[in-house]
């Protein structure tokens, strides 16, 4: 039980992250529109995981391996630039989103970024979930006790949504400002950590083959079945023991990236105040 | 040119039908515990190979499959290092108790069969599949 929990809570977690950022900017930006279609897409993902997974079962096929480990690859990226996307935009945007200046400003963000962010947390629910469906259906007939492994499954995600809604509260909350400052942060590890999981799929998949060396063995923090592991492991992208081309690029993604988050976000023009 | 297309076609059928059909691999029992790896048969002819894997023991497993003997494998920080075998395909997070099965295409050679998780390896989990031609 205690082993699923861990597996459906590492798969979760980052989708939950990202889908709880997104709903607090969505809901402080005031368009009810993007808000509404934001969790018609989470609930369309899910469905279409779920849909993926069964019909895979169903047919009992699999994927060649190359073909998954580039797939996942490709998709891996695909979000590491999206949520780069949604820290630049919540950079930009932060001065327009306080709360007093709700009204005035939800017609200048109803623009097609907002839209790339709804699109952002359907894919984000789609790059994790189809993962975890495929392990939860697998459970079923897979495992000696599937009823105790899909519990344990189902617990550690409703545990990854509930971090989310304790974002999208938080975000609604707290200081904008600071609030994208923490989030931008942890937005821009998770990238990190996408961008690497990538190199690491290249790599299984024979593409990539430098560098493959083990740099650090990380075991001790990140022993697999563990809870802290998982939630590290989610968030931080890296493998127990990264090769050294995978800590390399997370390291040389993540410093710029940390250097654009923390520094100040640009000036806004002053505004002309006529009487 | 004709031609060659009809016969693209029939082997591009050929082809779909062999990578769907499961009914004629050849079944491989693998027995995953703290800390080994049985495959029963080790040997097997060439073809399509289905493992039906087990984890019976207290932790989770990960099952790969790699082209090649593994006498060149070397342990660098607890991790097999087998860049020099191609990985054929893998089964991770094999939980206690679960039961997945893998289905590969296996042409005749040495295969190395392991658990790579840290420290998986060199407790002992590899074994060898031969494919007989």
């Amino acid at each position: 039980m205690l082993t699923t929990f861990v597996i459906g809570l590492r798969e979760g977690v980052e989708a939950a992250l990202i889908v709880g950022i997104i709903a607090s900017v969505l809901r402080r930006d005031g368009d009810r529109r993007a808000f509404r279609a934001m969790w018609a897409g989470v609930a369309l993902a899910v469905l279409l995981c779920i849909g993926v997974a069964v019909g895979l079962r169903v047919a009992g096929s699999q994927l060649p391996f190359r073909s998954r480990e580039i797939m996942e690859g490709i998709l891996t990226l695909v979000a590491a630039a999206g949520v780069l996307y949604m820290v630049a935009w919540m950079r930009r945007h932060a001065h327009e989103l306080k709360p007093e200046l709700e009204e005035k400003t939800a017609d200048a963000l109803r623009d097609g970024s907002t839209w790339a962010l709804v699109g952002l947390a359907f894919f984000a629910v789609i790059r994790e979930g189809l993962e975890t469906a495929i392990f939860l259906v697998a459970l079923v007939g897979g495992t000696a006790n599937p009823v105790v492994g899909l519990t344990g499954g189902l617990l550690g995600i409703l545990t990854a949504v509930a971090i989310g809604w304790g974002i999208y509260r938080g975000g609604l909350r707290f200081d904008l400002r600071r609030f994208f400052r923490v989030t931008g942060v942890v937005l821009v590890v998770l990238a990190a950590g996408l961008v690497a999981s990538a190199v690491h799929s290249f790599a299984e998949a024979g593409l990539i083959g430098f560098w493959q060396a083990p740099a650090v063995d990380l075991s001790a923090i990140l022993a697999p079945g563990t809870v802290r592991a998982a939630l590290l492991t989610a968030f931080l992208g890296l493998q127990p023991v990264p090769t050294y081309l995978e800590l390399a690029v997370w390291i040389a993604f993540l410093v710029p990236a940390l250097v654009f988050v923390l520094s100040p976000p640009p000036n806004r023009p002053t505004e002309v105040v006529t009487p | 040119m004709k031609r060659t297309a009809v016969l693209a076609i029939a082997a591009a059928l050929t082809l779909g039908a062999c990578s769907s059909a499961d009914g004629d691999a050849v079944p491989v029992e693998a027995a995953l515990v703290d800390y080994s790896i049985t495959l029963s048969p080790a040997e097997v002819p060439a073809g399509r190979v289905s493992f039906a894997i087990s984890n019976t023991g207290d932790l989770t497993h990960e099952f790969e499959v790699l082209e090649g003997n593994g006498d060149s494998i070397t342990v660098d920080k607890g991790v097999a290092d087998t860049s020099s075998l191609t990985v054929i395909d893998e089964v991770e997070d094999i939980i206690p108790g679960g039961t997945p099965t893998l289905t590969v295409d296996l042409e005749s050679g040495v295969y190395t069969v392991l658990c790579n998780l840290p420290e998986h390896y060199e407790r002992g989990m590899v074994t060898t599949l031969t494919v007989t031609p």
